[in-house]
């Protein structure tokens, strides 16, 4: 295949070799090196052979010799295909302009990504882009990955990673802001553990401080559940205070009561859904339809964007846009309370999986009533999670028991 | 009688794969070229190829080969 596409390059023939010593027709070309490739006897005086451009040249000599007549049957490669549209210059000129227009296209920024971590501003992180003049349209090689992320992490405090990635003439942006700082763990603050709700204990894991509670104890929000302070235990011991740590689980209970009205607006279609088409050519976006962009009622409007990439990193200025209007008009419906309890208990759940930082819900008590023209949803939630909290213990050193004498003494 | 035999071809081999195709090495020239039969002459032995739908596949300078049906191979001089 590639050495087919090679030999078109310089071009190749079919002919017809017409003699009466067409024997000697192949041995002189074989002696004078002349390749003659498929080469086919068709009659008792003629044959056929397909030969490159370059040998048919060096033919003549052969042809002289043997009294061979050879014609073209056909011509094939690009030294026939170029001088056939040499003279059509606006066609020359057309190509010459899709290069160039290819080339100078490629060399600009034409999408631009953006991948923000929760919390970043975007809008600003966008405006400061703008102002150090990368957009859509921008040329890629003007664009110094380093300086930007200097200037971003510099003009945006609240950034704590900026990357700016340019892959053809496509731009990626990553950024993030820090996350709060662990809680301070030095062993020189004295913390206590008291309990973050109410609840049954389950399951104690203490690594420093003195229990306060046993597994099966109800203990309620704010109870110390692991002491700073703990006790001498020996002789060489002594009383101290440290920073106690522990995971304390606990089954707790929420009641939570949840409204919704039975009373709803529902949308239904009032006529034909229309599309509408646009091209967007950078930041120009042209209408391919002659009303208003603006729609009139109530109606759905679905945009949707399709780039135009050649792959991955190559992606042209256009974008297709396709709107669609789908015109609704709203209808007052009347449910039944049981056909809102699963939204109402799949809403509790929601609400209580967002209260609890680490555990899980492990049963639901639910009961339906009806109230001023609303389902209510009054609800018991069985939890198992963790209670446990660190926190700041006022106590100082000075605060500690004095050992008495009689203390001593008794050791 | 004893009967001698030329010790070498004068650097000419043959190949043969199957009745598929012949494949003659050394300096050869076609003598008869036909889709039934091709006659090569490779110095002095002229080797006769009978077949149906004979065609050449490569001619050059060192290398000749037939493919077709080939029904018969056969030497026309007995010395190389």
């Amino acid at each position: 295949m590639v050495a087919d596409w090679i030999r078109l390059a310089g071009g190749m023939l079919d002919i017809r070799v017409r003699g009466a010593e067409l024997e000697r027709f192949l041995n002189l070309c074989a002696q004078e090196r002349i390749a003659l490739r498929r080469p086919k006897r068709t009659d008792i005086d003629e044959m056929q052979a397909v030969m490159s451009l370059r040998d048919f040249y060096r033919l003549s000599r052969v042809r002289k010799r043997t009294r061979c007549r050879v014609h073209i049957v056909r011509r094939r490669g690009l030294p026939f295909v170029w001088k056939k549209l040499r003279r059509r210059y606006a066609l020359g000129l057309g190509l010459l302009l899709v290069c160039a227009a290819c080339y100078l296209l490629s060399t600009r920024v034409w999408v631009i990504e953006t991948e923000f971590d929760q919390g970043v501003d975007a809008y600003a992180v966008m405006q400061e882009l703008e102002q150090l003049g990368i957009d859509i349209g921008t040329k890629s090689a003007d664009i110094d990955a380093r300086a930007v992320k200097l200037h971003m992490m510099t003009a945006l405090d609240a950034l704590k990673y900026f990357s700016i990635n340019v892959d053809g003439n496509v731009i990626t942006v990553q950024a993030a802001t820090a996350t709060e700082a662990p809680d301070n763990e030095s062993k020189n603050g004295v913390h206590s553990v008291v309990a973050l709700k109410d609840g049954i204990v389950e399951k104690m894991s203490v690594w420093r401080g003195t229990e306060q509670c046993e597994i099966g104890d109800a203990v309620i929000r704010g109870q110390v559940l692991v002491d700073a302070l703990v006790e001498q235990q020996g002789e060489l011991d002594e009383t101290r205070l440290v920073d106690a740590n522990a995971a304390v689980w606990a089954s707790t209970r929420y009641y939570t009561t949840r409204k919704m009205a039975l009373e709803a607006g529902k949308k239904y279609k009032s006529g034909e859904s229309k599309r509408r088409y646009a091209v967007c050519f950078g930041k120009t976006r042209i209408n391919l339809f002659f009303s208003s962009s603006l729609t009139q009622g109530n109606c759905d409007r679905i945009i949707t964007t399709k780039e135009i990439r050649l792959n991955d990193f190559l992606a042209l200025p256009i974008s297709l846009c396709c709107e669609t209007i789908q015109p609704y008009e709203t209808e007052q419906v009347y449910y039944d309370a049981e056909q809102l309890r699963a939204k109402l208990e799949y809403g509790t759940r929601r609400s209580v999986e967002r209260q609890i930082n680490e555990g899980n819900i492990c049963s639901m008590q639910a009961d339906l009533s009806t109230e001023n023209d609303a389902a209510v949803l009054r609800s018991v939630v069985w939890c198992y999670e963790q209670i446990g909290e660190r926190v700041e213990d006022g106590r100082t050193e000075a605060d500690l028991p004095e050992e008495t004498e009689e203390d001593e003494e008794a050791q | 009688m004893e009967q001698k035999f030329p010790a070498r071809l004068g650097g000419t081999s043959i190949e043969l794969d199957g009745n598929r195709s012949i494949v003659i090495t050394g300096r050869c020239a076609i003598v008869l070229y036909s889709k039934e039969e091709m006659r090569v002459r490779c110095g002095k032995l002229l080797i006769r190829v009978v077949g149906d739908g004979l065609e050449l596949r490569t001619l050059d300078e060192d290398e000749l080969s037939i493919v077709g049906l080939i029904a018969e191979v056969g030497f026309l001089t007995g010395e190389g």
